[in-house]
């Protein structure tokens, strides 16, 4: 290079340099560079944040529709039902954008909910076998024991026919017969009629309280066997009821409750395979206590060490 | 000789009574035993299709009183007492075929309609199952999908169900199935209810005949090869009139033969359940304000509105009396039953527990439309007309028999010693004789007296001359619901060829008296807080009983009489809802029920 381009170059960076114009241009220059990159970048968002709708979609808002309406979906009515799911998708998206769901109670409680369901299903469970079956039933055999079974007879005293009348003469009766003044081998001559019968045999509590209700079926167990009682309420009227035997509970064999016990052995199971997580967790998400409260804070600190957090 | 006799006789006598113990709960004045003759599993394929996996061993469970997985992982059971008896009653066009697709193991998921089932994408899945149908109506038994060994092996699975969870005195099963006739929708489907478990290998479905009485002579048929069964119809509701029209399936009026085949073969009819009641409605009969209630108008599946004439059973029991007047015969002279029609093997009978029928379809509050939510907020609320609003917690079959076995149980329905309830636990008792002593009520063996000098529900009672018979009917309340209101006698009776009926009072709650010119009781003022759904404690009875004679007997008419009891008014499914909700009952929809019980009619022949 000579001297007169040097001169010349040099002459020129300083018309070019020294200028506002100059200035001017280039930050125009960088302006639409900066710009255009965030132009683009916006595109880019907006084609990110377009509600794509499918056929998929069209159908799920036909077969939501035809699920809970027999009226037929016209085309009107569909587009008016795409354009409210769009709507709400949309509000949806802007209402994550904008971190709407942090911290929310509710969100939080679907979200654990879902992770539990999720933490169950990924344990898998087998089948017991029977000797497993059979040791675990041995281990809980409280649990399996059929229900009281109750014989009695019983004399009824109506409150639709006798009113108010009920409960008098039905102690009534209940006095005569400790006096001998009747004969209580007539019983059956006694009282009213009884839907369900004057007489019972090996009839379970439950039965008895799905037919005179759970007090009177609960009275029935203490009573002395093989005398009459003082008159006993129930849904219907009093009764004085003869026990004819002591009522009896007795052990559920294997062979009754085998189904039973598969269910209970693998929810056993699912509640340990959700423990075992929850430990897991514990591990993975340790806390610590950063307030300021004294009494707070050594409770927490004891927590932390039983390490049992549920 | 004689103490060798004796000696003798010791040794042998006891061995005579061994042989005719009286079994512990077997009683001869009759038990009112409750149950479920109509529920579905996943072996029905649109139970399948609403996402239902339980077995036939689940719904036997639900009954039994334990808690089952609803599909939506909700547990469900029966918050009432167990069930006595429960039939499974999958549909037999499809059985157990839409599992089998599921399941990788089996032949039938590398079909092409396979694909579509095992799909995670519901509407593929829908779309599947709807070619599978159409499918196997047009070819038959010629479809691929009709695949008999696996409907064999499903109904093997049906009939060990069965097997494994009878238990005589205690828990009775039957086996049974579902025929399932819709031609153009128009429901006349029936579910068939074996006496034992010896079955056919394939139960007769509608794909080899539409119909119902194709079904009816292979029931003859089986029969003759001791296979007992009877086919119980339902939803007449929705049949669109067919259920009980006036002429045989090919058009030609009926005659006695069509009477006996059908009496044969379908002694009962399923009167109340999820879809609806069909006893009567409005428009058949404007006199009975009772008539209202838990109605559903659509034919299976679309906005179709039914037709009310040969839809509903007491105007049949009126035809019936024309037909037995006119010809001699009577083709509707059937007992009445209710079941649920549950798709989630197990029936939501309960008001305040409800979870209706169609599995994922409507198993929330929201998704049947009860309470506000995004699937329904746009239209200001529910729409009364939606279906699920109009389906109901409805029913139970009861039936007296002398104990909990299938021999017992099944020969009761025979002889039509039946009667349904909206899904409560109402006993009813009804007699009617000729000779019935006026202080009959307060006989303390007035049940095997009744028996005795009378007939029970499902009978004839043939006149002798002028003689007036009376009724007997006792009612007791089911103490996990509301209280009785009152009882009420429906006649239907014949004059001049023309029939008519009649709603009497017969007897009333809290010591009210019928008014003998408008037959009605007076109000009880028995109300329901809708905030809370208590309802009043203090009115209503527990049990209600009454000797009765109709002010209008004529000796000479055809007539039939049926009970219907009614309950003081309690919350319904969809106020439940609601109150869980905290928010309000959905409108256009009643807001209270009043359950009730139906009996089987007794028939008044006059001497001829």
């Amino acid at each position: 290079m000579d001297v007169s381009h040097m001169v010349y170059a040099a002459s020129m960076k300083k018309l070019l340099y020294g200028t506002p114009i100059f200035w001017f241009l280039l930050s125009g220059f960088f302006l639409f560079i900066i710009d255009k990159y965030l132009s683009d970048q916006i595109i880019e968002n907006i084609e990110h944040s377009t509600i794509e709708i499918t056929d998929g979609d069209i159908q799920r808002i036909k077969d939501q529709w035809a699920a809970r309406s027999a009226v037929v979906l016209s085309d009107h009515l569909l587009l008016e039902l795409l354009k409210e799911d769009i709507q709400e998708t949309r509000m949806y998206k802007e209402a994550l954008s904008l971190g709407l769901d942090q911290d929310d109670v509710i969100i939080k409680r679907r979200l654990i909910q879902k992770l539990r369901f999720i933490s169950e299903d990924l344990a898998t469970f087998e089948k017991p076998d029977k000797i497993v079956l059979q040791n675990f039933f041995n281990k809980n055999k409280e649990n399996y024991i059929h229900a009281m079974r109750v014989s009695f007879k019983h004399i009824y005293f109506s409150f639709e026919t006798r009113g108010k009348e009920a409960k008098i003469e039905a102690s009534k009766l209940y006095s005569d017969f400790t006096k001998n003044i009747y004969s209580s081998d007539n019983w059956q001559t006694f009282g009213d009629p009884f839907m369900f019968g004057r007489s019972f045999n090996q009839t379970s509590s439950e039965q008895l309280s799905a037919k005179f209700g759970s007090d009177f079926s609960n009275k029935l167990v203490h009573l002395k066997k093989q005398y009459w009682s003082k008159p006993i309420l129930s849904n219907y009227g009093y009764h004085l009821v003869w026990l004819k035997q002591l009522p009896t509970s007795s052990e559920l064999t294997f062979a009754q409750v085998e189904h039973q016990l598969i269910e209970d052995y693998q929810a056993k199971q699912k509640q340990q395979a959700f423990q075992e997580y929850m430990q897991y967790l514990e591990k993975k998400y340790p806390f610590t206590f950063i307030g300021e409260n004294q009494n707070i804070s050594s409770a927490i600190k004891s927590l932390a060490t039983e390490k049992n957090i549920q | 000789m004689r103490i060798k006799l004796i000696v003798l006789l010791i040794i042998i006598l006891p061995l005579f009574s061994l042989g005719s113990e009286v079994p512990i709960h077997f009683n001869a004045d009759r038990n009112a035993y409750f149950g479920d003759l109509h529920v579905h599993t996943r072996n029905s394929s649109d139970a399948y299709i609403f996402n239902v996996r339980a077995t036939p061993d689940d719904a036997y469970r639900y009954s039994k009183g334990e808690t089952i997985q609803h599909t939506l992982g909700t547990p469900i059971r029966l918050h009432g007492p167990p069930l006595d008896f429960t039939a499974v009653t999958d549909h037999a066009e499809l059985l157990g075929v839409l599992p089998a697709m599921a399941d990788p193991n089996n032949k039938m998921s590398k079909l092409s309609f396979a694909k579509g089932i095992q799909s995670q994408d519901r509407k593929k899945v829908v779309a599947a199952f709807l070619s599978i149908i159409k499918d196997s109506r047009q070819k038959g038994n010629s479809s691929e999908v009709r695949n008999l060994n696996v409907i064999g092996s499903a109904w093997q699975e049906t009939i060990e169900s069965a097997e494994r969870h009878n238990l005589p005195g205690t828990f009775t099963t039957f086996v049974g199935y579902e025929y399932s006739s819709a031609p153009d929708n128009q429901n006349l489907h029936r579910n068939v209810i074996f006496r034992t478990a010896n079955v056919p290998d394939i139960p007769f479905s509608s794909i080899e005949s539409n119909n119902p009485e194709d079904l009816w002579k292979w029931l003859d048929k089986i029969r003759a090869n001791d296979m007992d069964a009877l086919a119980i119809p339902h939803n007449s509701n929705v049949s669109n009139g067919l259920m009980f029209q006036r002429t045989d399936w090919s058009g030609r009026p009926l005659d006695a033969k069509y009477a006996q085949l059908r009496m044969r073969n379908e002694p009962l009819v399923e009167v109340t359940q999820v879809k609806g009641t069909s006893e009567t409605h409005p428009l058949l009969s404007p006199n009975d304000e009772w008539a209202s209630f838990e109605l559903y108008d659509n034919l299976i599946a679309t906005s179709q509105v039914t037709k009310k004439s040969g839809g509903f059973v007491r105007e049949a029991y009126k035809f019936g009396l024309e037909y037995q007047n006119r010809s001699g015969f009577n083709p509707f002279k059937f007992g009445l039953i209710g079941s649920t029609d549950s798709h989630n093997a197990g029936g939501a009978i309960e008001e305040k527990y409800y979870f209706s029928k169609a599995g994922s379809l409507d198993g929330t509050a929201e998704l049947r439309g009860s309470v506000p939510s995004s699937l329904n907020k746009r239209f200001g609320g529910a729409d009364a007309t939606d279906t699920f609003l109009q389906w109901g917690a409805s029913g139970l079959t009861g039936i007296w028999a002398e104990e909990n076995t299938r021999e017992s149980l099944f020969v009761a329905m025979k002889r039509k010693e039946t009667f349904a309830t909206s899904g409560t636990r109402i006993r009813v008792r009804f007699f009617a004789g000729l000779s019935f002593a006026d202080d009959m009520l307060n006989d303390p063996h007035l049940i095997s007296m009744a028996y005795k000098t009378g007939v029970p529900m499902g009978s004839d009672l043939n006149g002798k001359g002028q003689r007036q018979p009376s009724f007997i009917v006792w009612a007791t309340q089911d103490i996990n619901s509301a209280k009785l209101q009152r009882i009420q006698i429906i006649k239907g009776w014949l004059k001049d060829g023309k029939s008519y009926e009649k709603v009497y009072d017969v007897a009333c709650s809290d010591g009210l008296a019928v008014d003998s010119n408008t037959h009605r009781c007076p109000d009880n003022n028995a109300s329901v807080n809708l905030n809370d759904c208590s309802f009043s404690a203090n009115s209503g009875a527990s049990e209600l009983k009454t000797h009765w004679r109709d002010p209008d007997f004529n000796a000479h008419q055809h007539a039939f009489y049926y009970v219907r009891v009614l309950e003081n008014p309690t919350c319904r499914w969809s106020t439940w809802d609601a109150v869980k909700n905290n928010t309000k009952p959905v409108s256009g929809i009643e807001k209270t029920i009043q359950e009730r019980a139906w009996t089987s009619p007794i028939w008044y022949m006059p001497q001829v």
